[in-house]
């Protein structure tokens, strides 16, 4: 305690020479502190130390847990259910939304104040603006989870959301944008009597038998990452809070609370590492979520994900020694091959700016401030639409040097969001950029000022400067098409509804029949596909979600049902071959979208890998592929023993074999493709 | 009334004020595994019933929460645990962590290893009709924790695999 007295000591004190206790009056700490002293102080100076009733409610008058406390209500027990594990009375931080729902919102607040349904009450009273846009951002709605998966699947028509794991309270009124909605639904599985409806028929309708399949597997899959709710909070890596507390209260891997209020246990997660709430977020924190779709909070980090078998695994691999994200280690690795001396997949630079293996470097929210983060209060339908920041708008172009405005404030270009992280000495044109979780500033690298002092590689040079019709591959390219020189990615997605197995569902936190799974058929690290990126250059690209569908029936529905394929194809070998998305006029529309896989280094890719080393058919081939024309590399087996190249968008007369999930994406435009398929490099580049 | 409430607070003085020290080395250290969220804890009972949960982004195990008596729980040092998977008493898998948080939840109580998960033989159970096999099956899981000092506990638990509807 910095007086050198503790709280209560000091109240005991006041107390015995007034007569009378103080607690929670003007200039007097809340009773809370008779207990929890010494607590951090969680948002000092905004908030006054020992003022825990600002955010958590309750009764700061008092000193007694039963009546300062908001008790749990008593609905509590029914409303967790017996789905999720057994946990003290008045556990809830593993509730799904649905569950959050239910309860008294003053017990919601008196637990985790940063939650959505209480921050007008809380954070949103100094915080209006986040609190206005937060609960509509993507990271709230995980609305751009939902219908790239439904619209590749011919389940909807429009590029939009329809579905979300949370619907703000207030919705917006302006939703013209292409991408904007004013509106979502919640999705949950299929009831029990809809899959009685559904399995009674004979035979079973398909197209109702595919939206029961995909609306089970995308609300039994996806509602544990977003804002609305709690996660699991039961593995490593997993612990987090809900609301503005998932992200600015930061948790430990193993969800421990390691400060100083004697009344919290030690041993027993989901607590925050210490009771403060800051703005310097560990990239760790925001892996509690992104460490799976794309997984650019492992690849950031230098962190792969291994395999369901062990022939997915490098014999010599280094694998993380602990249970992380819910798997038995080993299932992530650091280094592919111990065995050389290099990493096959280093942290991006950005993260560990020396390459030495040590992540001092840059965390997510030295970007992705402001908008990116918060909404923008237009409810988008990916991220893609919220997310604003570009490398350009630190960097500079190969032109010009990144620049403040008249105001002397940099802004992400896209939507004018601040970057309050960039600051400029004027007279020579440095820009520099203040770390959230050190403190310290360093200078941003501006190509313009390297290729104008002669700096930098010959390659740099050749590739970036403008030639003499003032053309640069940064005009027609996005700046990581060549530095995310390692790409982790998904090929084949085999998504299985078994409904002889139950599953807690974690938007209702009930159990309901249907186990979905999903296991990729394999993935890749080196394989470079380029498409068109949605502001027109060409841009890294993933597969999206190729998922294979399939479903298998169960006695429960019908008699005949049990062990019945009714999705998909058993083959001889027992295995099952799900059905391929048929969709917008294609027979397999396995999806693919431009991505940025946050693997940011400071060497780019050499130029054969989008060109042509030499004049050889083989190498036609190769570079064909680099642009969706297939490699027959990665085949995906379909139910009728077809094969679909898993890397294939083109046919070879350059004829689209699949569509697209954002707007404004695709292949490489036809003629720009063929200029690249023309180069062919001399042997001294 | 209050004259035998101050007795019976004079008999247990002694063995509040001594403490369980479950917290720190002793010579027999003990493990146990269980289940719950918070600062809750149910220890497995022999046979217990535990249900196979799915990991995020695929894969299979069973959550086990982990409790020790007798090891270092200092929060600044941490423990490697070695859990082993038998069933019909033939080896399914062996799963080493290190660096975990092994932490005191209270003297009496001991400490506490959260958020593990065991595995299975991910080559030999990858369908879920693999799974459904081992429906009603008991596993023995053994585990062995050593804490910062080298001191090592050891305990062995029956559970029934529950994986259907």
């Amino acid at each position: 305690m910095k007086l050198g007295l503790s709280i209560p000591v000091a109240l005991a004190a006041v107390a015995l020479l007034t007569g009378c206790p103080q607690w929670g009056e003007p200039g007097h700490p809340d009773g809370c502190m008779s207990c929890h002293d010494p607590i951090e102080a969680a948002h000092a100076p905004y908030i006054e130390e020992g003022r825990c009733s600002t955010c958590h409610g309750g009764d700061p008058t008092r000193t007694l847990k039963r009546r300062a406390h908001v008790l749990p209500p008593e609905n509590w027990a029914e409303i967790r259910g017996d789905a999720l594990p057994p946990s003290p009375d008045g556990f809830i931080r593993d509730f799904a939304p649905d569950q959050l729902d239910a309860l008294d919102p003053e017990f919601v607040r008196f637990i985790n104040p940063g939650d959505v349904r209480v921050l007008d009450e809380t954070c949103g009273t100094c915080h209006p603006d986040h609190a206005e846009t937060m609960p509509l951002s993507v990271m709230a709605t995980n609305a751009g989870h939902y219908w790239p998966s439904l619209f590749l699947a011919g389940l909807q028509d429009e590029r939009k959301a329809h579905f979300a794991s949370f619907e703000p309270a207030n919705l917006p009124e302006d939703c013209t944008e292409p991408g904007a909605v004013c509106e979502v639904e919640v999705i949950r599985p299929p009831t029990a009597a809809e899959a009685d409806e559904l399995f009674s028929q004979n035979p079973i309708d398909f197209d109702g038998l595919l939206r029961f399949a995909w609306e089970h597997y995308l609300s039994k899959n996806c509602n544990t990452c977003h804002q609305g709710g709690f996660p699991r909070n039961n593995s490593g890596g997993l612990y987090r809070s809900a609301g503005c507390t998932s992200c600015h209260m930061v948790y430990d891997e193993g969800g421990t609370y390691q400060g100083a209020d004697p009344t919290l246990p030690r041993g027993s997660p989901p607590h925050p590492k210490e009771h403060i709430l800051t703005n310097a977020i560990p990239t760790e924190q925001c892996a509690t979520c992104h460490f799976q779709g794309g997984r650019i909070g492992l690849m950031y980090r230098g962190i792969r994900e291994g395999g369901f078998r062990s022939a997915d695994t490098p014999p010599n691999a280094v694998a993380i020694q602990r249970t992380l994200y819910g798997h038995a280690p080993p299932y992530y690795y650091t280094d592919e091959d111990s065995t050389n001396d290099w990493d096959e997949t280093p942290a991006d630079v950005h993260a560990d700016p020396d390459g030495d293996g040590v992540l001092d470097g840059m965390v997510c929210a030295d970007c992705h401030v402001g908008s990116d983060v918060h909404g923008d209060g237009t409810m988008w339908s990916t991220s893609k639409e919220q997310v604003s920041i570009r490398c350009e708008d630190c960097h500079g172009t190969v032109r010009e040097p990144a620049a403040p405005r008249d105001d002397g404030v940099f802004y992400a270009s896209r939507k004018d969001n601040p970057l309050k992280q960039l600051s400029w000495d004027e007279a020579s044109g440095r820009v520099f950029l203040t770390r959230r979780m050190d403190g310290a500033t360093v200078e941003v690298p501006q190509p313009s000022a390297i290729l104008a002092n002669d700096e930098g590689s010959a390659r740099m040079h050749a590739s970036m400067a403008p030639d003499g019709e003032d053309w640069s591959h940064t005009d027609s390219l996005t700046c990581d098409t060549c530095h995310t020189p390692q790409l982790l990615y998904c090929i084949g997605c085999h998504v299985n509804l078994d409904m002889r197995i139950d599953q807690v569902d974690y938007q209702t936190g009930q159990t309901t029949p249907g186990l979905t799974r999903g296991s990729r058929k394999t993935f890749a690290l080196d394989s470079l596909l380029l498409g068109t990126a949605p502001d027109g250059r060409i841009q890294t690209v993933h597969p999206s979600q190729q998922v294979q569908m399939s479903v298998i029936g169960s006695e429960d529905f019908g008699e005949g049902l049990e062990n019945e394929v009714l999705l998909g194809q058993l083959q001889d070998d027992g295995s099952i071959h799900g059905e391929f998305r048929e969709a917008h006029g294609f027979e397999a529309n396995i999806g693919f979208m431009p991505f940025f896989q946050h693997t940011v280094q400071k060497e780019a890719r050499t130029c054969d890998h989008c060109h042509r080393a030499d004049a050889s058919d083989e190498e036609l081939f190769r570079v064909r592929g680099v642009y969706g024309h297939g490699t027959g590399e990665f085949l995906l087996d379909g139910p009728d023993g077809q094969q679909v190249d898993g890397l294939q968008f083109l046919d070879a007369k350059g004829n689209p074999l699949t569509s697209w999930v954002h707007r404004d994406t695709g292949p490489v435009d036809p003629e720009a493709r063929q200029r690249a398929l023309d180069v062919v490099l001399d042997a001294t580049r | 009334m209050m004259r035998r409430l101050l007795l019976l607070l004079a008999a247990a003085l002694p063995l509040l004020l001594a403490g369980c020290k479950n917290c720190e080395p002793a010579s027999s250290p003990s493990v146990q595994l269980g289940t719950g969220q918070g600062d809750r804890f149910d220890v497995y009972t022999d046979g217990q019933e535990v249900g196979l949960q799915p990991a995020p982004q695929g894969g299979f195990g069973v959550p086990v929460l982990i409790g020790t008596t007798g090891l270092q729980t200092e929060l600044s040092n941490t423990a490697d645990a070695t859990l082993d998977v038998y069933i019909g008493g033939s080896p399914e898998g062996t799963f080493f962590s290190e660096g975990l948080q092994l932490v005191c939840e209270s003297d009496s109580e001991g400490g506490r290893i959260h958020g593990q998960v065991v595995g299975l033989d991910k080559d030999k159970y990858v369908t879920n009709d693999d799974l459904l096999a081992l429906d009603g099956t008991e596993v023995e899981l053994q585990v062995t924790v050593v804490d910062v000092e080298g001191n090592e506990g050891a305990g062995t638990q029956v559970v029934t695999i529950v994986y259907g509807g």
